[in-house]
């Protein structure tokens, strides 16, 4: 018989601000982490807004000499493996945690310095501690070295997708005995480059000239906003967690994983992947569509995507079957989504409460969604969550808050 | 000592291996590596190429490198021997 796998920790370096409860206090107030750029010039852009991190200081999280060598990236993966250790109280030095890490720019910055460099001043000014950054699995590589975890270390590049991928992966690697625990999730930080490479391409809000938002589900929804964080939790087999006596936040209950082979950068056009991985995953989970109440859809305030994740959850739940809520409308789009989600559905409906769903103002009728606009009581415990990379790539999962919020039975 | 060159020397070790401190924060003699200034084997690499960048000068094998990479002291010891070396370009 397989193990339960439970979620004992979260980390969360996000545009809402440090800390697990930090960033589910304010995403259920209402607040959001999209506001104009000031990282850098958005000069002769579309696009001016992005979710941007709050209150992150890295210097709080790594020694400055070893800070000096990290990139974005890296800060904040150790940033929130650092908090999602230290929130789950989980020893580390050892063969038995492995780490997941699930991104989409991770590498980035480093990239651009390094090549920078290199048509700027020539091979000789290029830095040798700086091109081992620009690999994409350097920050999973940091949280290993830095925390002495010795257990299986990953690396997921899934798009939008990649902290679900990253997830999904680590319930397997639980189950299958791998390791006792993992410490997975996703991180994305936005680059100069890519910013405006996705602006020039017309991804961003606004693509049609109109009011630049991340509106998902709305009438007048144009192109995504970029976001940025390190959400991360420490999955762990029910088993360790009884034996260390930490409480979870909640049970990984069913993973689905699967494609809709459209184009390389589209969205899917149809539904039936978007159902099939959600089908997979509440038949893993041992549920019907009915024990669901909550899902956390993908919907990225794409036309596209929106349109046919919602008529995927109209097929699976039936239409305005469940409460649905996306964050995107509050952290926008980026690889690291699906941790987000995961620590918004444990620790919300931990405490009875769905997050809203910010920018849905105008709900569109092609998505034939209950869109849970405002936050609301929650019935219950259950919540499925999407993940959709443009490519096509589909996670999902099924999860079941504690009843008791964590925080209460600690005390 | 040449005081201009050592504080070259200090600049350089502070850019080219993004040091959290300033320049002037680095006495002479003080030991670079482990109890001291705290740089490790990765610096290493990174000190070898920026001395090379900045002042020409090679340090071509291990031995080398021991002797030189002691502190702020013997790097301008080896860039003013260097110096020299080279010979007085005619006129």
């Amino acid at each position: 018989m397989r193990d339960n796998v439970v979620v004992t920790g979260a980390g969360c370096v996000s545009s809402l601000g440090i800390g697990a409860e930090t960033f589910v206090d304010r995403l259920l107030a209402g607040d959001t982490g999209i506001r104009p750029v000031t990282t850098f010039s958005t000069d002769r852009c579309r696009s001016h807004t992005a979710a941007l991190l709050r209150d992150f200081d890295p210097g709080r999280f790594l020694d400055p000499m070893k800070l000096r060598r990290v990139d974005e990236g890296g800060r904040l993966a150790l940033a929130a493996c650092r908090l999602a250790i230290d929130d789950a109280c989980l020893p580390t030095r050892t063969d038995e945690v492995g780490v997941v890490l699930g991104t989409a720019t991770s590498g980035l910055h480093s990239t651009v310095a390094h090549l920078h460099k290199l048509a700027t001043e020539g091979p000789t000014a290029v830095s040798a501690m700086g091109f081992s950054n620009t690999i994409g699995n350097a920050a999973a590589s940091l949280c290993s070295i830095e925390f002495g975890l010795r257990g299986p270390n990953v690396t997921f590049g899934q798009k939008q997708a990649s902290a679900l991928a990253a997830i999904a992966f680590a319930t397997s690697g639980l189950r299958q005995g791998r390791a006792s625990a993992f410490v997975c999730g996703g991180v994305d930080d936005i680059e100069e480059r890519f910013f405006r490479v996705h602006d020039r391409l017309r991804v961003l809000s606004p693509t049609d000239g109109c009011q630049e938002a991340s509106r998902p589900f709305d009438l007048r929804r144009n192109g995504i906003v970029l976001g940025t964080g390190g959400h991360l939790v420490v999955l762990e087999t029910a088993a360790s967690a009884a034996r260390r006596g930490v409480a979870a936040y909640g049970e990984v209950l069913g993973v689905g994983c699967g494609g809709s082979a459209c184009g390389l950068s589209a969205w899917p056009t149809e539904p039936s992947g978007i159902v099939r991985v959600m089908r997979a995953a509440l038949a893993d989970a041992g549920v019907t569509p009915s024990d669901i109440n909550v899902a956390f859809a993908a919907a990225n305030s794409t036309p596209t995507l929106d349109r046919v994740e919602a008529l995927a959850l109209a097929e699976v739940f039936g239409p305005g079957g469940v409460p649905v809520v996306s964050l995107k409308g509050a952290l926008g789009e980026f690889g690291a989504s699906g941790g987000a989600a995961l620590t918004a559905a444990l620790v919300g409906l931990g405490r009875g409460t769905l997050p809203p769903t910010l920018g849905c103002e105008q709900p569109d009728p092609a998505c034939p969604v209950d869109v849970s606009r405002c936050a609301r009581r929650s019935r219950g415990h259950l919540a499925l969550i999407n993940g959709t990379a443009d490519g096509g790539a589909q996670f999902c999962l099924v999860v079941r808050a504690a009843s008791v919020p964590r925080v209460e039975r600690r005390a | 000592m040449d005081q201009l060159l050592a504080t070259q020397v200090k600049e350089a070790i502070v850019s080219c291996l993004r040091l959290p401190l300033a320049p002037q924060d680095i006495a002479d003699d003080i030991p670079l590596f482990g109890e001291g200034l705290g740089l490790d084997s990765i610096d290493v690499l990174e000190l070898v190429l920026g001395l090379e960048r900045s002042f020409g000068v090679k340090i071509t094998d291990e031995q080398l490198g021991r002797r030189v990479l002691r502190s702020v002291t013997t790097i301008v010891e080896l860039i003013e021997q260097t110096k020299g070396q080279v010979p007085a370009t005619p006129n």
